[in-house]
């Protein structure tokens, strides 16, 4: 929900002290504390650096910062960085360029965003800030990073940035909805009703079975992916990680094998299908790293043997303890 | 809308029973929200602009002379292209400079503020010139301030001056747009005897402007 804005005269009767207060009363003040906040828009930088060129109402120009003699690409001249708020909606970038002829490009680069703006002595560019508008929503917020660079596009004649400014526009509407992540706004992460992490500000998203893309407009997709399961028609056989917890392998080849990882305590409930699907029995299908033991009902000594598995079955393999696991099917 | 900083001089508490869920609400919890927001609105300075000028240090000998101001005239030292909101009351330039007079006198200096719609608002402040006596010493007199630099003891000094952009609620100069801001300045001195101004010498190290919302 945006957040509404108003200038207004408030009634002197709500400073007294006992005087009854009305919902409209807090609503003003919240309305002129968004303004004001709107109203004030963060001029990051401008700066300019002063040099007199000759009379005594000339111009002041630079000496410091020059563009190259000839056309030969940009080069970046200066660096720095720029808190953009969350309810930043636009940034104006402008410079100014001395020039004695000739063309030149300043380009503004701001967090993820850069724009470029040509200057030309011919059209009268001399000594007029020329500007870029940036979308917040395109540069990031929090901390970014600023850089300019400059560039002779045509001509031998001098050119000078002799000023620049990065200013954010104000806000005079309502002031939107920050983004959550990298600012003051924070929920809380809970699984099946306990906190995990409280006041959290960023959900990061770790391995292959689940993904987070940008779908624009502020908005995240995150899919959920099942694992698709393997089908080994080779001889050489399937290494398994216990990363892949939940893998199914078929194996169409009567002389394939799975190898399972080596487990601890920590692998505890990592579990994968291993079938069959050829009309031949597969003595060796399911192969352990060479200490851990399998068992089963049969087995509760435990055994390091390969698993066997005969035609057009499956077995269901998982870790129960360290160095263990237990065979079904 | 007008600020009316007597009353909003100074930023309150706001009490923790405010937050709390049952608390009866008051008119003085609404007043201190209030009375914080005009202030944090005053106190909210923004920067509009910085001009540094280069120290002669490492500079050719042949382009010192450059930062130096010695006219009669208003001479321009710094120039920008800003956007000013609306609710300022002031905006204000310091700068810092050097000025060097064997006969006294004054440093000037002059803001003015130009819109979209070149609305113009200008104001001057004078300042006496940081060394107005007789600078000769063993070594005779020290040659002027454009062969100097700040190594070399020059006199120093800091002025400004300010343009009242609002006052009353009543605005000076339409705000809520594009400005060009121009800072001139020049060192003087009024010979009394010739009716004559006099140039002396001048040399800005850094000025800078920023805006200010003040209590009326």
């Amino acid at each position: 929900m945006a957040k509404e804005q108003a200038a207004q005269s408030l009634d002197p009767v709500m400073m007294v002290l006992g005087s009854p207060v009305y919902s409209e009363d807090s609503q003003a003040v919240i309305k002129q504390a968004n303004w004001t906040f709107g109203n004030r828009p963060m001029c990051h930088i401008n700066q300019v650096t002063g040099k007199r060129t000759g009379g005594a109402s000339s111009t002041p120009s630079s000496l410091q910062i020059q563009f190259r003699a000839i056309a030969s690409g940009s080069v970046e001249v200066l660096r720095f960085y720029v808190q953009i708020l969350p309810e930043t909606v636009s940034i104006t970038a402008g410079a100014e360029c001395y020039m004695v002829g000739g063309e030149g490009s300043v380009k503004f680069t701001i967090g993820a965003s850069s724009q470029t703006q040509t200057y030309s002595f011919a059209s009268g560019h001399s000594g007029i800030e020329r500007t870029v508008s940036f979308a917040a929503s395109a540069t990031g917020t929090g901390w970014q990073l600023c850089t300019i660079e400059v560039e002779k596009t045509s001509g031998t004649s001098d050119i000078h940035l002799s000023g620049f400014r990065i200013q954010d526009d104000s806000i005079t509407s309502s002031l939107p909805d920050p983004v959550i992540e990298g600012e003051n706004e924070t929920m809380d992460i809970q699984e099946e009703g306990s906190a995990v992490v409280l006041s959290a500000r960023k959900l990061n998203f770790v391995g292959a079975d689940i993904s987070a893309s940008s779908a624009g407009g502020g908005v995240a997709t995150v899919n959920v992916s099942t694992r698709a399961p393997t089908v080994d028609s080779g001889t050489a056989g399937t290494t398994l990680t216990t990363a892949q917890t939940g893998q199914t392998v078929i194996l169409t080849n009567a002389a394939g094998f799975v190898t399972l990882p080596s487990v601890t305590a920590a692998d505890i409930g990592v579990q994968f299908v291993i079938a069959n699907g050829t009309a031949s029995d597969n003595a060796g299908a399911i192969r352990g790293d060479g200490s851990d033991n399998f068992y089963d009902n049969d087995t509760t000594g435990g055994e390091t043997a390969n698993q066997q598995i005969d035609k057009m079955k499956a077995k269901t393999v998982f870790c129960f303890a360290a160095d263990s696991w237990l065979v079904i099917g | 809308m007008s600020f009316d900083g007597n009353k909003y001089r100074a930023g309150d508490y706001t009490l923790p029973t405010y937050y709390h869920p049952g608390a009866a609400f008051q008119s003085q919890a609404v007043a201190n929200c209030l009375k914080n927001s005009y202030f944090a609105a005053q106190q909210n300075s923004r920067l509009l602009m910085q001009c540094v000028f280069p120290q002669t240090v490492g500079l050719p000998f042949a382009t010192q002379e450059d930062f130096t101001v010695y006219n009669n005239n208003w001479t321009k030292i710094a120039h920008c292209e800003v956007f000013l909101p609306l609710g300022l009351t002031h905006i204000v330039c310091s700068a810092n400079f050097a000025a060097l007079s064997t006969e006294g006198g004054e440093v000037r200096h002059k803001i003015v503020a130009t819109n979209a719609t070149s609305e113009t608002l200008e104001n001057t402040h004078a300042a006496p010139i940081p060394s107005s006596a007789s600078i000769g010493g063993v070594f005779g007199n020290r040659p002027g301030l454009a062969n100097q630099n700040l190594a070399d003891f020059q006199p120093m000094g800091t002025s400004g001056v300010e343009l009242e952009l609002e006052k009353a609620g009543s605005a000076s100069i339409t705000l809520g747009g594009l400005f060009t801001i121009d800072v001139y300045a020049n060192a003087f001195y009024y010979d009394d005897f010739l009716e004559v101004s006099r140039a002396q010498y001048y040399r800005p190290f850094f000025v800078s402007v920023y805006t200010e919302t003040r209590a009326e």
